[in-house]
């Protein structure tokens, strides 16, 4: 066959599989369509809306004036920004550090060394808790624990183990006590997916590596972290999009104060649409926010090989059959 | 590497998967353990890797005992039926993977690695990855990574089952030749009784868990301890037919509801004595009865059914209630419904005790 039979032929079959798609696409419609239609509702059209809305000056006169890009603009010479992006930044590589990597810990820790099977679901159980609790509560339930009185649970124990003195948590260290609130509250997640992820592996596995003589930790190393990859790129990324974009724990502990040490691009954009009713402001951060998780999801796609894990397993099969030999 | 199970027993929960088993297995030996799924081979297998610990009894590795060695420090080699080939690996990987957690230096590894691939012929597949490679491939992959830290024991684990025929009939030469020329002592899990004949030294029989015989292929074919080995050896499996025994003389006479047949002296010396009027079962192989023209002490029957095995018909015969199975030429030319005559071949009649079902053969 000549190269340019090849390419005829190529873009032939191209088209054929085109039209099919086309076809399949209106054979799906019915089962995609309720899902489509409620996507398009309910993130589709925000977005539209938010970005519309960021071109404008809209206040509490909720009055459409459009005035370019002047929101944008105003962002990036606004002189708070620098540290609610850094903040950002900071808050969403640490809590994604005690998410996933707490996570896989505890994952490992309940569904490989815990043999006994009502053992591992009581651990799960109890670090499941927190996620069951309303998020007032569970932010309620930090308030008092760091309460800044000689009565507040952490300093109280503190002052009997160690004699310290009682300090005000929230105040000194704003950060920490929200990345820890937040990180403890997503390891749950991570737990049961990393966990159902290790179950999943084919026992055999372990006992070949125990047989080829790996130890404990040559076996998470060797056969659990490779097996658990995909969940962990998910893991990765779904943690990533959703603490970018969160801010409802901040807001209930510390409200991103004081003094914008605790404040987020998400909760700054809240507060200044429902605070200061600047919309079209507000409007203009949250835009920004959605184009750099975007970005930033594409990004880690192609770090983690995406393609790679899904494409891995055919065999070749024309190069196989030369190769038989017995 | 001498392997001694003594009085090993391994419980889950209220099952008892092994019970009291005692079995040793010598140097550069290759012994099968056969039974049916569910006899507790497998779980025999995992306890000798170490990655199950008996309950009561002791694994001893030559004069040392072993239940509590991790399966890391055994220094066994292991194939798995699913030859559990690490799939994030390429092929050079995995058979490396051993050594590698040896902390070998990488020069020494890569050396091994190399050697050990050509003795497989899997040099170009090295670079690829397990689901790259065919079913056979895997399998040498998998054995190559079990032999490549020199282990004193070889565990195989059904390694044969999830090859197509034919490779399965050249793979079982290939892995007896290997056993033979590297000498290693080697147990060899399998439900199929074709690749234990075939392949093993010595074949190890269990059911329920309990060990029934062990013996060469030859002994548990000609000599079966009990029916259960009588009737799970063998292909196609021994008739078996109740008959009442009588004794005259130095004569054996086996009497069945349809038939009666008479055994000469010299055989019925071969069997303990029972009672006048017991009942005994009598065995006998498809391969050592024959048809033939109407006489005294055979059996007549009604072809019930033909088959053909290509080499040879297996016919089926219905006398009174009983079927029996009758191996014959190709050139056998009974049709269903003819009458026929069975002759048996009585060097090769196992009578058996119908209470505990052990062989009446008496121990020379």
């Amino acid at each position: 066959m000549s190269e340019l039979e090849a390419k005829i032929l190529e873009r032939v079959t191209a088209k054929k599989a085109s039209m099919e798609g086309v076809r399949k696409f209106f054979t799906a419609l019915p089962f995609l369509g309720p899902f489509l239609f409620l996507i398009i509702l309910f993130y589709l059209v925000p977005v539209i809306l938010t970005f519309t809305m960021s071109l404008t000056s809209m206040d509490y006169a909720l009055e459409w004036n459009f005035v370019g890009l002047k929101n944008f603009v105003r962002f990036f010479q606004d002189s708070s920004v620098k540290i609610v992006v850094l903040n950002t930044v900071k808050y969403v590589v640490y809590t994604l550090m005690i998410n996933v990597g707490f996570g896989f810990f505890l994952a490992v820790a309940t569904s490989y060394f815990i043999k006994n099977e009502n053992l591992r679901l009581a651990f799960q159980t109890i670090w499941m808790l927190p996620r069951m609790t309303p998020p007032v509560v569970y932010a309620l339930l930090w308030l008092w624990f760091l309460d800044p009185t000689e009565a507040g649970t952490l300093n109280s124990v503190l002052h009997k183990l160690f004699g310290l003195p009682a300090q005000n948590w929230i105040l000194n260290h704003p950060m920490k006590v929200v990345i820890v609130a937040n990180g403890l509250i997503g390891t749950s997640l991570a737990m049961v997916v990393f966990s159902a992820a290790i179950k999943s592996i084919p026992v055999d596995y372990f006992r070949a590596a125990s047989v080829d003589g790996a130890s404990d930790w040559d076996v998470v190393r060797h056969v659990i972290v490779p097996f658990l990859k995909w969940p962990i790129m998910f893991m990765t990324i779904w943690q990533t999009l959703s603490l970018i974009t969160s801010y409802e724990y901040i807001l209930l502990i510390t409200d991103g104060g004081p003094l914008n040490r605790s404040e987020v691009l998400s909760l700054f954009s809240y507060h200044k649409a429902f605070s200061n009713y600047e919309f079209g402001y507000g409007a203009a951060i949250s835009t920004v926010l959605v184009i750099f998780a975007v970005i930033l999801a594409v990004v880690m796609l192609k770090v983690f090989g995406y393609d790679a894990i899904m494409m891995r397993g055919e065999i070749d099969e024309k190069r196989d059959k030369d190769h038989i030999s017995f | 590497m001498e392997v001694t199970m003594m009085n090993v027993v391994k419980r889950f929960g209220n099952f008892k998967a092994v019970d009291n088993l005692s079995l040793t297995i010598k140097d550069g030996e290759f012994v099968a353990l056969l039974g049916p799924s569910g006899c507790g081979k497998t779980t025999t297998l995992l306890m000798l890797a170490g990655i199950y610990k008996p309950d009561a009894g002791e694994i001893i590795f030559d004069d040392k005992i072993v239940n509590d060695v991790l399966p890391k420090d055994r220094n066994i080699g292991m194939c798995f039926q699913s030859y559990a080939l690490y799939p994030h690996m390429t092929v050079e990987q995995n058979i490396a993977f051993p050594l590698k957690l040896k902390k070998l230096p990488k020069k020494v590894i890569d050396e091994k690695v190399r050697e050990i691939a050509a003795k497989f012929r899997i040099e170009h597949l090295l670079k690829r990855y397990p689901g790259q490679i065919s079913g056979g491939q895997q399998q040498r992959v998998a054995l190559a990574r079990a032999l490549i830290k020199e282990p004193n024991l070889l565990l195989l684990d059904e390694p044969l089952s999830n090859l197509d025929a034919g490779l399965r009939i050249s793979m079982r030469a290939e892995i007896k030749k290997l056993q033979k020329e590297l000498g290693i002592t080697t147990v060899f899990v399998t439900h199929d009784q074709t690749e234990a004949l075939s392949m093993s030294d010595r074949i190890a029989v269990m059911n329920k868990g309990k060990l029934q015989a062990i013996g060469t292929p030859e002994d548990l074919y000609m000599r079966p301890k009990n029916m259960f080995i009588a009737g799970f050896i063998g292909n196609p499996p021994m008739n078996f037919l109740e008959v009442g025994y009588i004794m005259d003389g130095d004569r054996v006479t086996l009497k069945g509801k349809n038939f009666e047949i008479s055994l000469p002296e010299e055989i019925s010396r071969t069997f303990i004595k029972k009672q006048n009027n017991e009942r005994i079962v009598m065995g006998i192989r498809p391969e050592h009865l024959s048809v033939g023209a109407e006489a005294p002490n055979t059996i007549k029957g009604e072809i019930y059914v033909v088959e053909h095995l290509g080499k040879d018909k297996l016919v089926d015969v219905k006398v009174g209630d009983d079927r029996i199975k009758v191996l014959t030429g190709q050139d056998f030319e009974g049709k269903m419904g003819d009458t026929v005559n069975l002759h048996l071949d009585f060097k090769n009649v196992h009578l058996f005790d119908a209470a505990d079902g052990n062989s009446m053969k008496r121990v020379a």
